[in-house]
């Protein structure tokens, strides 16, 4: 990136932080934890709803588990990636605006290190350790994801049709349906069962 | 060829943001459309914009579609085409927001969200499975995968796990990994 680009950059940032503190200071902190579970979401996708679980709901309890868990829900119908579910927790934090700053905060490090890290690209990947280092990053991951699915179990699997449910979807999922199909048959199986 | 204006780039990657379902299927949709049809980007190219994007932390379709621009149009093209494919989630994600936080306690509303509280279950294990396919090649990932899991339910220090878990795996993967490794294909 050019030097340009890093004064926009910083621009940015000082934006997301400084712009709430005059109103509503709840949003720089949760702009803040944003952008730091951007920087920690090695293998992208699921691997931040662990670290978005961890500050949103066990830290600062913005929003309950269950809630969370009809964030993720949510994240699953909309298209785009699914980190979209930290715009569902920045809208019950502070709203519209905070859904804006929320989601700008939780892409542009990433945005930052990929535009920074493209013309470099050809040396970096030469750097064995780093793919090392990321493997084990990720590993740690899958125990974190595995503890997030226990968490989310004892909230939303409480009796026979739920865990009925659960175990469909999974074989579903399994045999490679697609996803939309097994949300929309799921939403109409939910209207009869519960 | 004469380059791509930055408006053609915002409108394909919003269209590629309102309509792209589900991780890895995405990332052969991107190929197909621009290294094959539009032949923006060259085959190599595509390849190391995809293991870079697997490397980096971050939601790695969104980085991707930054990759595209910046090959393209530079800076201006990375910003312009990052935020057309993030828009149409944003947009959507804050009209479903809105509307579960003003009807989320009506009958109906919460009968479907049980169900589907059951199925984000299925969807996270779903993703631990394929997570697990990527990781845990040989007994080091999982060792450390295990380690983690122990480490966390006993709230240990996030930051200090994940250290952890890279300076182990740079002690363990240094005496077994082949060339070429890792694999880059499961996670999303």
């Amino acid at each position: 990136m050019t030097t340009r680009g890093w004064i926009i950059a910083g621009v940015v940032v000082a934006c997301l932080l400084l712009v709430p503190l005059a109103f509503a200071p709840v949003l720089a902190t949760l702009n803040l934890i944003l952008m730091k579970v951007d920087l920690m979401a090695f293998g992208g996708g699921f691997t931040t709803i662990p670290l978005i679980q961890r500050e949103v709901v066990d830290r600062f309890g913005w929003v309950t588990t269950k809630e969370f868990i009809d964030g993720i829900a949510l994240g699953q119908i909309t298209p785009g990636p699914i980190v979209i579910t930290a715009t569902f927790v920045a809208y019950r934090v502070g709203g519209l605006l905070g859904a804006l700053l929320g989601t700008i905060a939780v892409f542009f490090p990433s945005f930052v290190i990929v535009t920074t890290l493209a013309p470099w690209y050809d040396r970096i990947k030469q750097l064995r350790p780093i793919q090392a280092m990321v493997r084990g990053i990720l590993a740690a991951f899958l125990g974190m994801l595995l503890l997030v699915a226990y968490g989310f179990g004892q909230v939303a699997l409480q009796d026979w049709r739920t865990w009925g449910l659960m175990a469909a979807a999974w074989v579903a999922l399994w045999k490679k349906v697609d996803l939309i199909i097994v949300v929309g048959a799921g939403v109409i199986l939910s209207l009869v069962l519960f | 060829m004469s380059p791509i204006s930055l408006r053609i780039l915002f409108g394909a990657f919003v269209r590629l943001g309102a309509t792209a379902f589900g991780g890895p299927a995405m990332m052969a949709y991107l190929r197909q459309e621009y290294v094959g049809r539009r032949q923006w980007l060259t085959e190599q190219e595509f390849k190391d914009g995809m293991a870079l994007c697997h490397l980096i932390p971050g939601a790695t379709m969104m980085q991707m579609s930054a990759y595209v621009g910046y090959r393209l149009r530079g800076l201006p093209g990375a910003t312009v085409a990052a935020i057309g494919f993030t828009v149409p989630a944003f947009l959507l994600m804050s009209g479903l927001s809105a509307a579960y936080f003003a009807f989320g306690d009506l009958a109906p509303v919460r009968a479907v969200f049980v169900g589907l509280g059951a199925i984000v279950v299925a969807i996270i294990l779903n993703a631990c499975v394929s997570l697990g396919r990527t990781v845990v090649q040989g007994w080091q990932g999982g060792l450390i995968a295990v380690l983690a899991f122990g480490a966390l339910s006993l709230r240990a220090n996030l930051l200090l796990v994940l250290l952890g878990a890279a300076l182990l795996a740079l002690v363990l993967f240094r005496t077994t990994a082949s060339p070429g490794a890792p694999d880059k294909g499961g996670a999303r």
